[in-house]
């Protein structure tokens, strides 16, 4: 394939649509030096990545930023992506990974929270800060209370349970699509999301249950 | 998802569902541009990574480079440093003491030295030598009538295979390993000589000052004593560089004791 016509169309962003071309052959163009196809690939998942990520970190700037690195990431690591799995596993994989790195760079920076010290890019002077309950792009999204509630106690989830469940009853993948990223068994990762729903259980009150 | 839900508890589908609910956020408009900022300043950075390295690179060459020279200017050096062996500037060293004798010692008082050329003591004056090494015999042929009953010693000094089948000289002198030819052959210091006697102790500007003098040495038997201090030899004064015939016999000592110059005589 020596090209891809990018698609005008972009209403069925999340890759729901039925496409003229895969998302393997997109890749594999994008390997062999087709600017369009990376294009066209960024088209189909940047909205998908960039809502996995701002449901994992409760933060629209930084899941914004993250989304924008994983396609970097993908861009120049596209020659070992293979088509032994699908294309959204992959990029999952990138963003979850980036996702939890970032995780933990927040606990190093509340740990020592020294300026500067501990911050991977040098020209990212901005200490950090954490996430605050202002409504901000959340207002436009979580308008409502409860969404509000829940995206804070999704927040509060362990990593390993946090990144299977927004997979699952956000993202809506499947149990082995998940396992796949998260290169975990089958049976493990159904036990992660099924603690992870009593987690929230646990955490939401009843009256935002109830609300239903 | 449906099959699934059937599955769950009510409060476990209600999670679920509320998660499916929750509002989607949505990449802003200048996602790509800024995705494609990023990369082309990466591949920028990436491509000039590798000359952040040059110094580095530049700097680690030219300090091997002045190893391996300071390297080889030291093993050229050490190689026009070995003198030739016609210059050797030492001779082998002759050893200061002699092996305590564990035989009678007879009745002999003579500085016995053995000699390597042909300027041989007389054999008056020589009462007891002392076999040379047993190599290159055919140089030595002549000479069997010296080394009968002898000890050999190897190039350190030390006795080698000492089987004394009668008794023996203590002051038994080490043979000459210095190469025939060489200037000083035929000679022996004046330390040696005093060491032969059995004297120890230490130069001084007016002579050897005595601090031991061993018994059985000649030195003690014609009277010399600690403290004393030996002027000369047979009249010859005795320095540091003063050097005797190989195989002469003393015959008198001068010494200096409590300001009293004495002349000792070496009884044979």
């Amino acid at each position: 394939m020596a090209s891809v016509d990018r698609e005008e169309d972009k209403a069925g962003q999340g890759g729901k649509t039925a496409r003229a071309v895969s998302d393997h052959e997109l890749a594999a163009a994008a390997a062999a030096g087709d600017e369009a196809a990376f294009g066209e690939l960024m088209d189909r998942y940047r909205n998908q990545i960039t809502n996995f990520l701002y449901r994992f970190l409760n933060d629209y700037e930084e899941a914004v930023d993250l989304a924008q690195e994983t396609f970097v990431r993908v861009y120049f690591a596209i020659d070992r992506y293979h088509a032994g799995y699908a294309f959204s596993t992959y990029i999952y994989r990138i963003a979850s990974n980036l996702a939890i790195s970032e995780l933990r760079r927040r606990k190093r920076r509340r740990l020592f929270s020294l300026t500067g010290l501990f911050l991977d890019d040098p020209s990212d002077t901005a200490e950090y800060q954490p996430a605050d309950g202002r409504k901000l792009q959340d207002a436009s999204f979580d308008d409502d209370e409860r969404s509000a509630a829940i995206g804070k106690a999704i927040a509060t989830l362990p990593e390993k349970y946090r990144v299977p469940i927004i997979l699952r009853d956000i993202e809506e993948l499947s149990y082995d699509e998940i396992s796949n990223i998260l290169e975990i068994e089958l049976g493990t990762t159904k036990s992660r999301i099924n603690r992870a729903r009593g987690l929230l259980r646990e955490k939401l009150d009843k009256e935002i249950l109830g609300l239903k | 998802m449906t099959d699934e839900m059937e599955k769950l508890s009510a409060e476990d589908r209600q999670i679920a569902a509320m998660l499916n609910a929750m509002p989607r956020v949505a990449a802003p408009p200048d996602f790509e541009h800024k995705v494609r900022g990023r990369i082309a300043g990466r591949r920028q950075s990436a491509g000039s990574g590798w000359r952040i390295f040059l110094p580095a690179f530049a700097a680690v060459f030219l300090v091997a480079l002045g190893a391996v020279l300071y390297l080889g200017v030291l093993s050229s050096t050490d190689v026009a440093d070995v003198p030739p062996i016609a210059q050797a500037p030492t001779p082998a060293p002759m050893p200061q003491s002699v092996p305590e004798p564990t035989v009678q010692l007879p009745e002999t008082t003579e500085v016995a030295t053995v000699v390597n050329d042909n300027r041989a003591a007389p054999n008056d004056g020589v009462a007891e030598r002392v076999a040379p090494p047993q190599r290159r015999p055919e140089r030595r042929a002549g000479r069997e009538e010296q080394i009968e009953g002898g000890g050999s010693v190897d190039r350190a000094g030390s006795p080698v295979n000492v089987t004394p089948d009668r008794p023996v000289n203590a002051n038994v002198a080490v043979p000459d390993m210095r190469p025939p030819g060489f200037e000083g052959g035929g000679q022996v210091d004046s330390s040696e000589v005093l060491s032969l006697m059995g004297l120890r102790g230490e130069f001084q500007t007016d002579g050897f000052l005595v601090s031991s003098a061993e018994a059985s040495g000649a030195a003690a038997r014609a009277g010399v004593r600690a403290g004393d201090v030996v002027e000369s030899l047979d009249g010859k004064k005795i320095e540091p560089e003063t050097r005797f015939a190989s195989g002469s016999a003393i015959k008198t000592i001068s010494v200096r004791r409590s300001g009293e110059r004495l002349t000792l005589t070496i009884n044979r």
